[in-house]
């Protein structure tokens, strides 16, 4: 390596190392937090293991306070988003991507406009919509909010992805004696696992950490996601921060364990070699 | 099992341009056809249809009798090399081969006994483990080929399954195939824009132009017998000669720039049926059809001077330009022609080609 390169990556470090930095400094303090005993909670101290560092903190959360019913209910919607989410996803983008039919262009627009749109300005059309289909108070009317809003980034990427999958590996496999469907299922799915990771990882993320629309559709506080039933330990008087730091750090342990599973599918680069170099 | 392909009256049109044009041919049981034409001639857009990946307007594609021109791909039995390969990059070699045997719900030992014969014939069985990305041009063409012969179909179908590679391997995937048909026995429609593939590999030629066949018969047929003009100048190289000119009653051809030949006694009878005064026709002379005269030779003898040499090995190809007419001549390398060169050429009337310029058509060869 030569000198002069030497030098471009100590300063590329040095702004990744600041970054690093930014986005761990507050998980690090909610983790500090986390351990306090009750009566140093609004102590200055800096140390990640405070002195007297203690569970106790994620002993109640766990047992006393309904986390876990409010952490079931976070995984079924956020699973049940993911996959809906996706599924519809793949299947609008592979027609938007294969297919000739009119107003297709305005189409992706209109998708790409909808994302655009703040959810909260959403909220009361959604609410009266689910009111009718009565699944206000239900699974069913979060997953629905959930998958429909994640639903345009997620076909605009796959859409983005499925282009770059030349045509004739499918007419190759329908050749072979696959049906459109079954080349669909067998050939372009497969070869799509880095695009479909990051739109299964985007739904998930969203669906996750969504607060506003939950509050507007879950009203009994058995149905609540996790998001819901943090913001309960905010009392009027008095909020539990040693609880509430428990819990938060509690929840990120999941997503961030399905982010390390599906690094390994992100980085592949699977259509490589398939078609001439 | 080869099959018998049949191809009746098909036309195929995008909004109203028509990419094929009522086209009819046929392949007998194990002949090897080839679609020859220049880019856009509709021979790719014809192979798509017999695939089924295109549907067609009108008119009938049948195998051994059957109608297939509205069944999907996958019912029809046929065999695709593509282009590009189109390997299944998240598969290896072994699956490749395998996808449509698995697809045919085939027995797990059949398959691999119809596998691993595949990859012999192909050389493949040193690769069988390894990933599409892993492999160079030339083995990827032979997976896709050996994808397509371990089927058996009725009809294989290439779809200028050479062009991606370069000269030296194309050489010697011609003569792969050539022997896989042989040993096959198998019905095969070829598409290529590569006039020397098709002289090679083909039982029977065709070639398409603007979604018509301009002629279609064996490689022999057409390289010494032209419909017309499209088909003289583009089977066989180099290039047919063209000089444009006029035939009087006593049958002297008369170029634009005055050159003069006398077109023989022996041909008055074959062009007594052709109104040719005041017709403008086009002279057609192979290359290999001029040869430097030797000093006591008889006939009409044409000055030419040298401009470009091209060593082709045994033989060179001489650009000379004769009374303003630019002429190629195919000549042995041993004669040692240079640029700038003087030659004292001949030309040897047993192969002797008449055009008519506006309609192309042929009016005399022999």
């Amino acid at each position: 390596m030569s000198e002069q390169e030497n030098k471009k990556n100590w300063w590329v470090h040095l702004i990744l190392i600041f970054g690093v930095g930014t986005a761990v400094f507050p998980l690090l303090r909610i983790i500090a937090i986390s351990l306090r005993p009750g009566d140093k909670i609004f102590s200055t101290e800096l140390s990640l293991f405070p002195t007297d560092a203690h569970f106790d903190n994620y002993i109640e959360v766990f047992t006393e306070i309904g986390f876990f019913g409010w952490l079931f209910n976070s995984i079924v919607i956020t699973l049940l988003t993911a996959v809906i989410g996706v599924a519809l996803a793949a299947t609008a983008a592979y027609a938007l991507s294969r297919y000739k039919f009119p107003m297709k262009s305005s189409v992706m627009v209109f998708l790409m406009a909808t994302q655009m749109i703040p959810v909260v300005m959403l909220l009361l059309p959604l609410y009266f919509m689910l009111q009718k289909m009565q699944m206000i108070d239900t699974y069913a009317g979060v997953i629905v909010a959930y998958s429909v809003t994640t639903l345009p980034f997620c076909v605009w990427l796959l859409k983005g992805y499925f282009d770059t999958i030349p045509r004739s590996l499918e007419e190759s496999a329908q050749v072979d004696g696959c049906t459109e469907v079954g080349s669909f299922w067998r050939i372009v799915l497969p070869l799509s696992t880095p695009s479909l990771a990051i739109a299964m990882l985007f739904a998930i993320t969203q669906a996750w950490n969504e607060y506003i629309v939950a509050r507007v559709i879950l009203q009994s506080s058995e149905l609540y996601t996790w998001p819901l039933g943090l913001f309960e330990l905010q009392g009027d008087f008095d909020t539990r921060w040693g609880l509430f730091a428990a819990a938060s750090v509690s929840v990120t342990i999941p997503v961030m364990l399905v982010f390390l599973y599906s690094s390994k599918w992100l980085l592949s680069g699977l259509t490589l070699g398939g078609v001439k170099g | 099992m080869s099959g018998e392909l049949k191809i009746n009256n098909v036309v195929k049109s995008y909004g109203d341009k028509n990419v094929i044009n009522s086209i009819s041919f046929g392949a007998t049981k194990g002949e090897f056809v080839v679609l020859v034409g220049p880019s856009g001639c509709g021979k790719s857009t014809m192979l798509r249809c017999i695939a089924g990946l295109e549907t067609i307007n009108s008119g009938s594609i049948t195998i051994d009798g059957n109608e297939v021109s509205d069944k999907a791909p996958k019912d029809r039995d046929i065999a695709m090399v593509f282009q590009d390969y189109a390997l299944y990059p998240h598969k290896d070699v072994y699956e490749n081969i395998a996808f449509g045997l698995r697809m045919r719900k085939e027995p797990e030992a059949q398959i691999d006994r119809k596998v691993r014969a595949a990859a012999a014939k192909l050389d493949l069985t040193e690769l069988l483990q390894r990933k599409p990305a892993a492999m160079s041009g030339g083995q990827r063409q032979r997976v896709a080929i050996g994808r397509a012969i371990v089927r058996d179909p009725k009809v294989f179908l290439f779809d200028e399954p050479l062009s991606n590679l370069d000269a030296k391997l194309r050489g010697d995937m011609r003569v792969t195939i050539s022997r896989l048909h042989r040993e096959l026995e198998a019905t095969a429609v070829y598409v290529t824009h590569d006039q020397v593939e098709a002289m090679t590999l083909a039982d029977k030629i065709i070639v398409l132009n603007g979604g018509k066949i301009q002629q279609m018969g064996t490689p022999v047929k057409l390289y010494y017998h032209p419909n017309n003009i499209f088909v003289a100048t583009f089977i066989g190289s180099p290039t047919m000669n063209l000089i444009r000119g006029t035939v009087d009653a006593q049958l002297m051809f008369t170029s634009e720039n005055n050159l003069k030949f006398q077109i023989p006694e022996r041909f008055k009878e074959n062009l007594s049926a052709h109104e040719l005064a005041g017709k403008k026709l086009i002279w057609g002379m192979r290359t290999e059809n001029l040869k430097i005269s030797k000093e006591d030779q008889q006939g009409q003898k044409y000055a030419a001077s040298v401009e470009v040499v091209e060593l082709m090995g045994p033989q060179t190809s001489a650009h000379c330009i004769i009374e303003g007419h630019a002429v190629n001549v195919m000549l042995p390398t041993n004669a040692g022609v240079k640029v700038g060169d003087q030659l004292d050429l001949v030309f040897s009337s047993s192969h002797l080609y008449l055009f008519d310029e506006t309609s192309g058509v042929s009016i005399l060869d022999a």
